[in-house]
């Protein structure tokens, strides 16, 4: 599993996003424009435009969708009242309903026909309205909010609900076969939290800290510590989940524009470094590049460890004719060093030179998946010969990382990765879905 | 028709030259190959060095004494390696030269060549692996959002500002700060 991003998708918003998901590969993304309308934009085999969908909000939306083809959303109107708004078979008008509002509403819905919405009152409690064949009254959950709510539901009967409290820490409340109190999750909010649910059991939040960034906390049979996904905030985050392990999350950055950043499996060539002399071109800077060229087929590139090896012996390699499935003594001795890497990991030694000499070498013995780079090497050797070790053959085109030319006479860089290429690079056990 | 030196070069570039092919150039590419080992290319000269042992002339000798006198380590490596290559009349001097060398990698290799075990000289020779800092892997611009920099301190598990110490008192009665008990 993987963070991507952050990628734009433009617009000028003067609220914080909202998003929901109806199903696997569907979002769809809500915030106030400048115009203080509801604008919309989704995303189903790529990214519509913005559309309008009218009013004048004084907070930012919510949205929930409870089934294929329904969204509702809700937003706070002048009259600081509370006004739902939804799509099935095309959009509805507006409606109130009522309630005074101090912050933007959340909603969730934990069934097709449920919706519960959560607010901050004007004591800056947390208040709860729910539907279900027709709209409940309001109900007090106490607590002193100082942010809008968050609230997902991972399954039927089951909410969490999450508000920064006066200590600006993150706050949570939960119910399920009735409401719990109120446990603190710490941390130091600069903005509303945001919550999406990937499975039953599963939690992830998102908030902004005081460094602006995007911060992430989640619950799988515990609560982990925060981890920052980075990006400058000018709002809160949204957060939503269209499958198990797929979490989308918007932003709005200093541009005012949306940005999203997405959690999802990819395909992963997990690298360890290994350095017996340091290469003319810096382990960052071919790393960088095989980043650019594995990147543009959509294969993730993870640097997993850096280490020195003292083994002068071995820094002049003899690799023998340097042809698959055949090492040689040396390589024998200097590939066992692989100091707890995965055994689907690839591991590439960095040696002052081989014998023959070559810029590097993918041959590598049984078990022991790596290559090994000279110090003379190209700063596109070393993606090549991984490329090597996850199958790939030589190719007579100075425009592919491929090429049997030598990567000295790549004539257009970065150099390409076919779709062929592609296919095999996947279907190597050495590149993991990560 | 003479073989010119972009036709050696072309043989000797690739990642993993294909060195049968490169020796079958002959005795003609030796001129091209001597050209490359007193040339700027540490990498293309050691090729260019082996490739001369391979093709083991009597012009050859001369290549691989340059290789030998190379201030490049690498090159002087290959040339050690090539004396393998080379008739034993042949060899003699380059791996004469090359057991004098200051490098402990290059003599280990001449005496491998000539058949001796190498193990006396790295039990004499220091370590002369570089311990050099690693560089330090500069941030990926991949992904950043415009304002963002790339070094972010990720400390773990807390938020910036954030205190070890939860207000544990206030949570233990499932109360926010500042909320007053329900009567």
């Amino acid at each position: 599993m993987t963070w991507l991003g952050w990628e734009s998708l433009g617009g000028t918003l003067t609220s914080d996003p909202a998003v929901a998901s109806w199903s696997s590969g569907r979002l769809d993304v809500f915030a106030r424009g400048t115009d203080n309308a509801l604008w919309h934009k989704w995303f189903q085999n790529g990214w519509s435009g913005w559309e309008s969908l009218g009013g004048i909000l004084t907070s930012g939306p919510a949205v929930a969708a409870w089934s294929a083809g329904r969204l509702d959303v809700f937003v706070r109107g002048t009259d600081n009242a509370l006004w739902h708004k939804w799509f099935q078979n095309g959009w509805s008008g507006w409606e109130s309903l009522g309630g005074i509002l101090t912050s933007g509403p959340a909603v969730a819905s934990w069934s097709s026909g449920r919706l519960d919405v959560f607010v901050r009152g004007t004591d800056n409690a947390l208040w709860h309205k729910w539907f279900q064949n027709g709209w409940s009254g309001w109900e007090s959950l106490g607590g002193v909010l100082t942010s809008d709510p968050a609230v997902a539901s991972w399954s039927s009967g089951r909410l969490d609900v999450f508000v920064r409290g006066t200590d600006n820490a993150l706050w949570h409340k939960w119910f399920q076969n009735g409401w719990s109190g109120w446990e603190s999750l710490g941390g130091v909010l600069t903005s509303s939290p945001d919550v999406s649910s990937w499975a039953s059991g599963r939690l992830d939040v998102f908030v902004r800290g005081t460094d602006n960034a995007m911060w992430h906390k989640w619950f799988q049979g515990g609560w982990s510590g925060w981890e920052s996904l980075g990006g400058v905030l000018t709002s809160g985050p949204a957060a939503a989940s269209w499958g198990p392990n797929r979490i989308d999350t918007f932003v709005r950055g200093t541009d005012n524009a949306l940005w999203h950043k997405w959690w999802a499996q990819v395909p992963t060539v997990r690298v360890h470094t290994k350095i017996l002399t340091n290469p003319n071109v810096s382990v960052a800077t071919v790393l960088q590049r095989m980043r650019d060229v594995y990147g543009s087929v959509g294969v993730h590139v993870q640097h997993a460890s850096n280490e020195t090896l003292n083994l002068p012996a071995l820094n002049d390699l003899d690799v023998g004719t340097c042809t698959r499935g055949n090492s040689t003594a040396e390589q024998n001795q200097l590939f066992a060093n692989r100091n707890n890497a995965g055994a689907n990991d690839v591991v590439v030694y960095f040696v002052r030179s081989t014998v023959p000499p070559f810029n590097g070498c993918a041959a590598h013995p049984a078990g022991r998946p790596g290559a090994v780079v000279a110090q003379g090497a190209t700063q596109w050797t070393f993606g090549h010969e991984i490329g090597h070790v996850l199958g790939l053959n030589h190719v007579n085109d100075n425009n592919r990382l491929m090429t049997g030319n030598g990567t000295a006479n790549i004539t257009n860089p970065p150099p390409d990765l076919t779709g062929g290429e592609r296919d095999t690079m996947v279907a190597s056990p050495f590149t993991q879905d990560l | 028709m003479a073989i010119t030196f972009e036709q050696v070069r072309a043989v000797l570039i690739p990642e993993e030259p294909d060195y049968a092919a490169a020796a079958a150039l002959g005795t003609e590419a030796l001129p091209h190959l001597k050209s490359m080992v007193e040339g700027g290319e540490p990498m293309l000269a050691a090729k260019a060095a082996y490739v001369a042992s391979l093709i083991d002339d009597e012009g050859s000798v001369d290549i691989l004494m340059a290789a030998a006198a190379h201030s490049e380590p690498s090159v002087r490596v290959a040339a050690a390696a090539g004396t393998r290559n080379l008739a034993q009349g042949r060899a003699e001097a380059v791996q004469a030269t090359l057991a004098e060398d200051e490098d402990a990698g290059v003599r280990a290799k001449n005496a491998q060549a000539a058949g001796r075990d190498d193990a006396e000289i790295w039990a004499s020779a220091e370590a002369t692996v570089e311990s050099a800092e690693p560089e330090p892997e500069p941030p990926s611009t991949e992904g950043l959002m415009p304002g963002e920099r790339a070094d972010v301190d990720l400390a773990e598990g807390m938020m910036p500002g954030e205190s070890a110490v939860v207000p544990q008192a206030i949570a233990a009665e499932g109360l926010m700060p500042g909320e007053r008990p329900h009567d």
